[in-house]
């Protein structure tokens, strides 16, 4: 950043103008000790909860316990600056971060303080928003009724996703997940063209935490070249930062998204992962001396991630009127939080809570991603409760079958090795069910728009593939993609357009599926 | 800083002594205590573990021959609950009930240079009025604050100094955007 020295001198020349300074009381204290990134404080008589605090020299601190004589905290910054003895100063203010459109496209950490090194923020002080918000009320919110694309044909189809809904991506390290969030990120570009200005653009915000800086760096540059971070805001409270930033992040990044919402826009917001989240909370709550419950998370570790996904919600179209906070209805938020499991096992006691504050959750299988299926994705036990609403007619008609013909498949999966020993029903199915699954394979960064999505499933569904190898389902979906796209552009117009499938585009595409056929030969 | 269990104690002793009508003399009572065994060896002797109790009690009730009634039970209890420390807190425990009994604040007022009598009271008159208790101030001199004032009564503060002020356009500069070159 090059800065003009004529500049500074007005900005200057402004600031000391206008200053005047307060002869208000302040609230003051004292540290009595300090130490693994907490410190009690005397004094600081009127201290709220959540309230920012500023120690000497600079550092910043959040006050979270307020006992009898003492008030805890924990520090944002670096500890070694702050001194027993020292003086500590209220701010009379939550901890609030910086919001609004300034932020798209930026890299900040968990106190909205920029980290990707291009510059300041251009915000003002009412863009600062505190970071715990109340979620929206009863009345305040409506059903899920629009689909969330992600782009992936297996959570398309089976496990559809709303916009407004919370789905939990669980599974081991390994599996996939971050992925399948970059792919949901890039695919929004279809929504509004990738330009923040536009109203229809779903925004996204990517919250790591806990997570290795090499990590955010990768998924920023995955962003960047797919063009997809002019829509996003990435917030960075990677494993290097302290555990009180490791889990503020997540309700930060949550009043970020929440600005776009009560405006009326559509934002996507993925936390990765709640289960690093809470052991940052447990380091906290453990150094402040709350007691301890299962596993050594204190008590409210199912409050800290409701209370959280809450916030995700669709806003009723008339929820301006019911409070004057909302500048206009029908926005919304929609939640990937994201758990890792150990060892395959989400009956453990942060997956568990989680998978029963979500509407639904995504399983993600070591097996089945080490056995070539990408994305791992497994459709017996993934469930979307509340998306189906949401669901494109023409997606729904053709993944009705879709589910049951993979069920049917997965429970005669064990007989596959006798071979021609099975009779033909059952053969019949085998076939039918590798088919599919081959074409629910997609590779990385490269989300499928929902109308190709509708087309290839409803050729594997339909039978066209049955006398195709399975091993060349791949190669015949992106022949079949082309010659549709060539030669019956208006198939996937039709589909856009009314959100159905004719049966006279049905048998277009059966035709389609015949010719590629031919063609691969 | 008095520890929660000194202020209890010394609660109680307030109590009683109001509830009795004997709160000047055991007021005296407890600061010629304090005087007493402020010292450091009398406070050393006091909690020595290897001096015998009975023996430390004789020794500390023997400075109080000529007290009230209640002073020496109050200090007996200690000795027999193996609280003898809450006897070097008492007086200062005991004068902080008082003070918040009679609506009195204690202050610091922070300046440059020493301020006159005059100064103190005009500004303990003000803050009295603002805060709805009585202020005492007690003058301590920072030759770094350049100039002004700066009082801390209980856990608030009010900066009037020079350097309060710079911190503060400090502060501010840091935080203004600057949109130029970018």
């Amino acid at each position: 950043m090059d800065l003009r020295p004529a500049e500074v001198t007005s900005i200057l020349e402004k600031e000391i103008e206008s200053y005047g300074g307060d002869s208000n009381m302040q609230s003051v204290g004292t540290v009595l000790t300090v130490g693994d990134g907490v410190a009690r404080v005397w004094g600081l008589g009127d201290c709220m909860m959540n309230e920012l605090l500023e120690f000497e020299g600079g550092v910043r601190g959040v006050a979270l316990n307020l006992e009898e004589d003492n008030v805890g905290c924990v520090l944002l910054g670096d500890a070694a600056k702050v001194k027993e003895g020292g003086t500590v100063k209220g701010t009379g203010r939550i901890i609030s971060v910086p919001t609004g459109d300034s932020l798209l496209g930026r890299v900040v950490n968990a106190l909205g303080d920029p980290v990707d090194g291009r510059g300041a923020l251009a915000v003002t002080e009412s863009d600062y928003l505190p970071i715990e918000q109340p979620a929206p009320s009863v009345v305040e919110r409506q059903p899920v009724t629009e689909p969330m694309q992600t782009g992936i044909k297996a959570i398309d189809a089976m496990i559809p996703i709303g916009r407004g809904q919370r789905e939990l991506i669980i599974g081991d390290r390994q599996t996939g997940k971050t992925a399948l969030m970059i792919d949901a990120i890039i695919n929004q570009k279809l929504t509004g063209g990738g330009d923040p200005s536009n109203p229809e653009q779903v925004l996204c915000v990517y919250v790591a935490m806990g997570q290795k800086q090499s990590t955010v760096v990768d998924v920023v540059n995955r962003l960047e070249a797919a063009g997809a971070m002019p829509y996003t805001i990435v917030v960075s409270a990677s494993a290097m930062d302290e555990a009180s930033m490791q889990y503020l992040g997540a309700y930060a990044g949550c009043t970020m998204a929440e600005r776009f919402r009560d405006e009326g826009r559509h934002v996507l917001i993925m936390y990765d992962d709640l289960y690093k989240q809470a052991l940052a909370y447990r380091q906290v709550m453990l150094l402040l001396r709350r007691p301890p419950g299962r596993e050594a998370f204190p008590g409210d570790v199912f409050n800290l991630h409701s209370r959280l996904l809450e916030r995700a919600a669709k806003l009723a179209d008339n929820a301006p009127e019911i409070n004057p906070r909302y500048k206009k209805g029908g926005g919304s938020i929609t939640a990937l939080p994201v758990v890792e499991t150990q060892e395959g096992d989400v009956s453990a006691y942060i997956p568990t809570n989680v998978i029963s504050i979500t509407d639904g959750q995504i399983f993600l299988e070591s097996d089945l991603f080490n056995s070539g299926v990408r994305p791992a994705v497994n459709a017996g036990i993934s469930v979307s409760r509340v998306g189906g609403a949401a669901q494109l007619p023409a997606m729904k008609k053709i993944a009705g079958g879709l589910r049951l013909e993979l069920a049917q498949y997965r429970s005669l999966q064990a007989f596959a090795q006798f071979g021609s020993d099975l009779d033909k029903a059952t053969q019949q199915i085998l076939t039918r069910g590798e088919r599919l699954v081959e074409i629910l394979k997609q590779g990385q960064y490269v989300p499928v728009a929902v109308e190709d999505q509708i087309m290839v499933i409803y050729a594997g569904t339909s039978g066209a593939l049955d006398k195709l190898a399975a091993s060349r389902v791949v190669e015949f979906e992106k022949a079949y993609l082309e010659l549709i796209h060539d030669s019956f552009p208006e198939v996937p117009a039709e589909i856009l357009d009314t959100k159905k499938l004719s049966d006279e585009g049905k048998a277009k595409l059966d035709d389609a599926a015949k010719r590629t056929i031919e063609l691969l030969g | 800083m008095i520890g929660q269990v000194a202020q209890r104690y010394a609660d109680a002793l307030y109590n009683l002594a109001a509830r009795e009508g004997a709160l000047d003399a055991v007021a005296s009572d407890v600061s010629e205590l304090a005087k007493a065994i402020g010292g450091e060896k009398a406070s050393h002797f006091l909690l020595n573990p290897r001096v015998d109790r009975d023996k430390r009690e004789a020794a500390l009730l023997g400075t109080l021959s000529g007290a009230h009634a209640l002073t020496t039970k109050f200090a007996r209890l200690c000795f027999s609950k193996g609280r003898e420390a809450v006897l070097l807190e008492l007086g200062e425990a005991f004068r902080l009930r008082q003070m918040a009994e009679d609506g009195v604040v204690e202050g610091v007022v922070e300046s440059a240079r020493p301020l006159d009598h005059g100064e103190i009271a005009s500004l303990a008159t003000n803050l009295s009025a603002r805060l709805g208790k009585t202020v005492q101030l007690d003058n301590r001199i920072d030759a770094s604050l350049i100039g002004g004032v700066r009082v801390t009564v209980g856990s608030s503060m009010l900066d009037l100094t020079v350097q309060g002020r710079l911190d503060d356009l400090r502060e501010r500069l840091m935080r203004v955007p600057l949109t130029a070159g970018r």
